[in-house]
């Protein structure tokens, strides 16, 4: 057994782990979806060989700071691969006045061990407003959300570039994707009202299709296209608010010539009736929960440290003699290749 | 007109560090005395640099932090900056200035030759992580240079092509044995520069990590370090050429990180707009 352990801590066994994963990392950059799986084997593989190490090699051991320095390694990786079983990645968009709702939320990665807590997550969309400079350059996003919490308290939060909330664990970041949304209202023969909105695609970067379809509650498909007074300005700054846009929309059905709705306007439709009411922005968020990230962080400054504190011991004490200066206890240069 | 000063600033930085480049040459073939002034052509040089981008940050308001103009400005001044302090604190390593003063007036032509053209940076990368991300970045590229250099010098020196004069100002036991805590402290500040990049990241576009070409470069740099320092201890009498060899390729790794791959690729690295 010993035997065996011994072999598995050898350091040239950790040389081919790192690079296994020089090799998958470098094969990562053509397609992280086939070699990022794989590195979970070099990885594993150094984990074993560094536990074996600490278990069979006491000059190791007697190297306390270098040996921290590893285990930390260690805590990062397993910290990070627990993280990314509990992980989850995914996206929204949320109009002006519009309740987050955990069902429209799209997937983008989730690790097998998350058990969602979507459902806590209570807060409306308030008011978004984003600076641009001149170009289209976009400055700053200001997006309010009004939180409300378990206990009822209702709390007001700034969204931005540079802020973002966590609500229930689940990080909300706001980002470059957000544009314009008709918000519209359909009564059906009966006469039940719901109010609903068409989001338009991301504006100003599609200003130029800014088209959307959309099936009735009675069945009817149709095409509703954003017709905006404005041209978004090119050569000044710029503030886009949902209220500084006059707007009207162009509604397409098939066989029928199209018809300009302006906000107010209604239209009969296939077994109901729609009303245009006004223009909203809506928001994209990235949401993430890697709750496991400040210990990432703070193992991986340990490590830091740690090995900061051997390369002191090896190096520095050794500098009053430059011939002295070794490296692992070996003397560096010997004259010979 | 303020750029039409940082241009004059910079043309005048790279004169100096060709100047200084010829002083240091001189100083060894012609084996006079003008160590002094070689450092002090550096200090000024690095100096005009500093002002050029004083300049450029107050007409453009904000840091030099995402053209390769810029990439190549506030390095040239950061690897300045951290030679003339490794020179101060370990003179056995002026021998490098061989080797770096004329790979800095290449650098300085290079900064000459490209657009100068700002580019706003996004709302969402400027926060405190950024500063600390590129500040380790840049101190593990200086020492890394240092350290590199010193082993091409090693590497000349053993195939007898530094020439004779040269040849007497290398002491190579005492170099080789100064190349490596250099090379431990950059592989500190690399490691710092991931952390700190990954915090930035995690804040400015909402992940730590993205396999993006400049992340997985600067990984696979740091696991390249990583691997030789193991080597060293595991193959005790490792060949000394192999190590330098080693230790260059590393910085060449280095270097088309930060001046190749952020601008080969759209990735987040290049910021979306």
């Amino acid at each position: 057994m010993m035997s065996i352990l011994t072999r598995l801590a050898s350091l040239k066994l950790t040389l081919f782990g790192i690079l296994g994963v020089i090799v998958l990392a470098v094969l990562s950059n053509k397609g992280p979806e086939l070699s990022t799986g794989w590195l979970v084997l070099p990885l594993a593989f150094l984990s074993l060989n560094l536990l074996a190490a600490i278990g069979t090699n006491s000059a190791f051991r007697g190297q306390p700071a270098l040996l921290v320095f590893h285990v930390c390694l260690l805590a990062v990786l397993l910290l990070l691969g627990i993280g990314l079983l509990i992980r989850f990645d995914g996206h929204v968009e949320l109009v002006e006045g519009e309740t987050f709702n955990p069902n429209v939320v799209q997937v983008t990665e989730q690790g097998a061990w998350h058990a969602s807590n979507l459902d806590s997550v209570s807060f409306e969309q308030g008011e978004i407003e984003v600076a641009y400079l001149p170009g289209l350059i976009r400055r700053s996003t200001r997006s309010v959300i009004t939180e409300i919490r378990p206990d009822g308290d209702i709390r007001n939060v700034v969204i931005g570039d540079r802020v973002n909330t966590t609500v229930s664990g689940y990080r909300f970041i706001s980002t470059f994707n957000k544009g314009l949304a008709v918000v519209v209202v359909w009564s059906d023969a009966y006469g039940n009202q719901r109010r609903g909105s068409i989001n338009f695609p991301s504006y100003p970067e599609y200003e130029w299709k800014q088209l959307n379809t959309w099936t009735t509650p009675g069945g009817e498909k149709v095409e509703l296209e954003l017709k905006l007074a404005i041209v978004a300005p090119r050569d000044e700054a710029w503030l886009l608010r949902s209220d500084s846009v006059p707007f009207a929309i162009e509604l397409r059905r098939d066989a029928n010539p199209p018809r300009i709705l302006w906000p107010g306007d209604t239209m009969k439709l296939r077994d109901g009736m729609l009303r245009i009411e006004n223009l909203r922005m809506w928001m994209g968020y990235r949401i993430d929960f890697y709750p496991l990230l400040s210990w990432v962080f703070t193992a991986a400054l340990f490590a830091l440290v740690a090995l900061y504190m051997h390369f002191q011991m090896k190096f520095w004490p050794a500098r009053q003699s430059a011939k002295a200066a070794t490296f692992e206890g070996v003397k560096a240069y010997d004259g010979c290749d | 007109m303020t750029a039409a000063i940082e241009k004059n600033l910079l043309i005048s930085a790279v004169a100096m560090l060709a100047l200084a480049a010829v002083t240091d040459y001189w100083s060894r073939y012609g084996q006079r005395s003008s160590v002094a002034s070689t450092y002090a052509l550096i200090a000024i040089a690095t100096l005009m640099l500093a002002l050029a981008i004083t300049v450029r940050w107050i007409r453009e308001q904000q840091g030099p932090f995402l053209t390769l103009y810029d990439v190549l400005l506030s390095n040239l001044f950061s690897l300045g900056l951290i030679c003339l302090v490794v020179y101060a604190v370990a003179p056995l390593l002026r021998a490098t200035a061989v080797i770096v003063l004329p790979l800095f007036v290449l650098l300085g032509l290079w900064l000459l030759s490209v657009p100068a053209d700002a580019v706003p940076l996004p709302a969402t990368f400027d926060n405190s992580w950024l500063w600390l991300h590129v500040t380790s970045g840049k101190i593990f590229l200086g020492l890394c240079l240092v350290a590199a250099t010193a082993s091409a010098l090693l590497m000349l020196d053993r195939f007898h092509l530094t020439g004779r004069n040269l040849q007497m100002t290398i002491q190579s036991a005492q170099l080789d044995a100064a190349i490596w805590p250099v090379f431990a402290l950059a592989f500190i500040c690399h490691s710092f520069m991931l952390i700190a990049g990954a915090v930035w990241a995690h804040s400015a576009w909402g992940s730590y990590w993205a396999w993006d070409p400049l992340e997985t470069s600067a990984l696979v740099t740091w696991l390249a370090m990583g691997l030789l320092l193991h080597a060293r201890v595991t193959y005790r009498q490792m060949p000394v050429l192999a190590s330098w060899a080693s230790v260059v390729a590393i910085f060449v790794l280095a270097f088309l990180t930060f001046f190749g791959m952020p601008f080969s690729s759209l990735a987040p690295h290049k910021g979306i707009i």
